[in-house]
């Protein structure tokens, strides 16, 4: 079964080699294969941007110690996609900036495994974790602007999905800003319609931080 | 909201709010009936008098077990599925070929050459549907489906076209929730090889190549590839990699 391993800056130094492999991953995809406008090619054939900080957390999926999936959450009390790039697809709703609302970006399946059903089921247990990852952490919702493609999907997984503003055009794709809900139906909702493990794919490892700043938890999870 | 149902949409705030309303009033229902009587209202007021939430068939297939909310005209309705003009209507080959919402207008067909899709639109005005617009579906197992709405005569602003846009996925979604049974995508045909091949065949990969990957003979690669293609009863590679896509044996 697929690991998702939260890795934060807290502990960042146990997953260097998976960072610097997921930033590859990314500029493979996001500039070489979707070639996304505003992003450019980079000499070291890294992929960042400004929102990756110390404050950014990535669920990394890892098959046999290979980075096979993933995705980014960042706070949205400071500077993130919605509100610095794409707020106009915020404008009925407004953009939602809480501590306990996690802005969600770069979901990835490494190209080599999205043959047949395996390319689905990385991605659908990768975005389980997310909620997952939520749910321990106490987060109340996800904001995420995206191809509204993704929107009947979420709706099927029975989520509970606001709209923040119209869908609109950018970059010829039709993009949609949402805020969805972190409950407990939702990570019941993805498991059972994507045919998922009803048990989590989430490992942590090392020091934890919690995502929301002074939270205090105790991880349901050996410290490794 | 209590602007009557035959009241007209002007101002692009009273377009949004309209539509966020509609969202959230379609989140709290329990049952079919209330969801159709509510978007039916909700899209006379932008001069849409039909509108069907369905999904698509596979060339040669049957439209009527595939449709979830039917809110046609009766005629219509009964003359497109007696008739099987879901085979050569414009509109819904053109839902095949795009992810975005589209006017049917801009699903273009030539009356010359194509004179039954001429034909099939020439039915449909008939019935005071001579403008229309889509919302195509695309779901994660290969299902194709479509929000469809028609009207005598419709304007619609760029402003008008996303609430639309918007409203119709989520009409689509509580459509999906409501009706039972639910539509199911067609069986599948292939084996588990057959999709396997044709899936590196898909991304460009050739008999020779797919053969040194998967550590086979490239006769064998072949030997899949026309088992698919006969499965499938298409004329060629390309032919069977797209009905393979198109049917969701295989993914993008």
């Amino acid at each position: 079964m697929l690991q998702v391993h939260v890795v934060t800056d807290a502990n960042r130094h146990l997953y260097e080699r998976e960072l610097d492999e997921h930033h590859q991953i990314r500029h493979r995809i996001y500039i070489e294969e979707l070639h996304w406008r505003g992003l450019t090619p980079r000499a070291d054939k890294r992929e960042y941007d400004q929102f990756d900080t110390a404050e950014t957390v990535y669920l990394l999926g890892l098959e046999q110690g290979r980075v096979v999936g993933g995705l980014r959450l960042v706070p949205t009390t400071g500077s993130h996609l919605i509100n610095d790039v794409f707020s106009r697809f915020a404008s009925e709703r407004g953009v939602p900036r809480r501590s306990d609302i996690a802005e969600w970006t770069r979901i990835f399946v490494v190209p080599e495994r999205r043959e047949e059903h395996t390319g689905s089921k990385i991605g659908s247990t990768v975005i389980a974790s997310m909620i997952d990852y939520g749910l321990e952490e106490g987060l109340s919702g996800i904001s995420v602007v995206m191809n509204t493609f993704w929107l009947p999907k979420f709706l099927k997984y029975k989520w509970r999905v606001r709209p923040l503003g119209l869908p609109d055009v950018h970059d010829e794709e039709w993009l949609s800003a949402v805020l969805i809900d972190v409950t407990p139906e939702a990570l019941a909702g993805i498991r059972s319609a994507c045919g998922l493990e009803h048990r989590s794919a989430l490992v942590r490892r090392g020091p934890a931080r919690p995502f929301i700043p002074g939270r205090h938890y105790v991880p349901d999870v050996a410290v490794a | 909201m209590t602007v009557p149902g035959n009241d007209m949409i002007e101002d692009m705030s009273g377009v949004s709010r309209a539509a966020f309303d509609f969202i959230d009033e379609i989140e709290r229902m329990s049952d079919q009936r209330s969801l159709m009587v509510r978007l039916d209202s909700e899209l006379k007021r932008y001069g849409f008098h039909a509108w069907l939430i369905t999904g698509l068939p596979n060339p040669g297939g049957r439209i009527d077990p595939l449709m979830m909310l039917n809110g046609w005209p009766r005629g219509w309705s009964d003359l497109y599925t007696r008739q099987n003009l879901v085979q050569n209507d414009p509109v819904v080959a053109h839902c095949f070929r795009s992810t975005a919402p589209f006017e049917w207008t801009d699903a273009p067909y030539d009356a010359v050459t194509n004179p039954r899709a001429k034909e099939v639109m020439d039915r449909a005005s008939d019935f005071r549907m001579n403008r229309g617009f889509c919302v195509p579906i695309h779901t994660s197992d290969g299902f194709q489906a479509v929000v469809t709405m028609a009207g005598e005569r419709v304007e619609l602003s760029g402003h008008a076209k996303r609430a639309l846009h918007l409203m119709a996925l989520y009409a689509y979604g509580k459509a999906v929730d409501l009706c039972a049974p639910k539509p199911f995508p067609p069986a599948r045909l292939l084996t588990r090889r057959e999709r396997e091949v044709l899936q590196w065949a898909a991304t460009g990969k050739s008999s020779w190549e797919i053969s040194q990957i998967l550590g086979v003979a490239e006769c064998t690669v072949t030997a899949h590839i026309k088992a698919a293609s006969a499965k499938f009863d298409t004329p060629n590679r390309v032919a069977t990699v797209v009905a393979a896509l198109r049917r969701g044996e295989i993914s993008f």
